[in-house]
């Protein structure tokens, strides 16, 4: 039973210890970004410049989401999808964040700056 | 089969269903899909100790089946699958291992699970951004299994195996 309750605590502290270590990485490795890129079932529908603000309706076959960009940061004010979690998942500014909604298969996520950042 | 394990089974699927249900109204913690404690995975693991793998596999189709007709639909149908399968698979094989108690088992089986789904929804929104999610989906995955492994041991120490508590049973 000791050597069992050992076990455990090294199994936890290990995943605990990976999961830690890629949070810092992925953290690291972010910049604030330049576009919100709306993805519907993998496929690149939209992108939009954080810099400028605007409200963009986004319709899909399987509903609505409305996806607000405002002071250099995007989110999602509307949604008719039964949890509402893209909507809680509050705003996103740094490159390679992304707001998702499963049930939409709706992706919109934040890239950093190209080299047609200049444009717009 | 024996009808007792027909009961037995069908009871534990009933009671799955009705955790995640109960965990469903509960306003998620954290606003991050996948994420959440995953109570019906302490019947899952209790079937598994008491009764082994094939046993859990089968009450965990069954319920994930029930649950998609009845609350969710067949679309996050598939991602439940894929997590249920890839984390029956590890925890039984560590449980066979004999070296870890439910918790150990719990916490490999919840970080499978959403290994399992992160990986399904990079391939189904081919996008591998999803990938920024895995740190918090293994962190996640470690701490509902911390709950689930508790929960079940506890479970499994207040009741005897199967056939003993009752006279007569077998």
């Amino acid at each position: 039973m000791a050597t069992k309750r050992k076990n455990d605590w090294i199994l936890v502290l290990v995943f605990l210890g990976l999961g830690l270590c890629a949070l810092l990485l992925v953290r690291g490795l972010q910049q604030p970004g330049a576009w919100a890129v709306v993805l519907q079932g993998g496929e690149e529908t939209g992108r939009y410049p954080l810099h400028r603000d605007a409200a963009i309706s986004i319709e899909g076959p399987e509903g609505y989401n409305l996806l607000v960009i405002e002071g250099g940061a995007a989110y999602i004010s509307e949604a008719d999808c039964p949890n509402g979690l893209c909507m809680k998942a509050g705003k996103i500014s740094q490159g390679g964040q992304s707001l998702i909604c499963l049930p939409h298969g709706l992706t919109v996520r934040i890239e950093g700056p190209g080299l047609d950042g200049v444009s717009g | 089969m024996k009808t007792r394990d027909v009961t037995f089974l069908g009871l534990c699927v009933a009671l799955a269903l009705i955790l995640s249900y109960v965990e469903s109204l509960l306003p998620p913690l954290v606003p991050v899909p996948g994420v959440k404690a995953g109570l019906a995975n302490v019947v899952i693991l209790y079937v598994l100790c008491r009764r082994g793998w094939k046993a859990a596999g089968a009450v965990s189709l069954v319920r994930l089946l029930l649950s998609a007709a009845l609350f969710t639909g067949f679309g996050p149908f598939f991602y439940s699958l894929t997590g249920a399968a890839v984390s029956l698979i590890g925890s039984a094989l560590l449980q066979k291992t004999g070296r870890f108690s439910p918790v150990g088992v719990s916490v490999l089986g919840g970080v499978l699970h959403n290994l399992g789904q992160v990986a399904l929804a990079a391939l189904v929104l081919e996008s591998g951004y999803v990938l920024y999610y895995l740190p918090v989906l293994v962190l996640s995955g470690t701490l509902a299994g911390v709950l689930v492994g508790l929960l079940t041991g506890w479970v499994l120490r207040l009741t005897p195996p199967a056939g003993r508590h009752l006279p007569g049973g077998r």
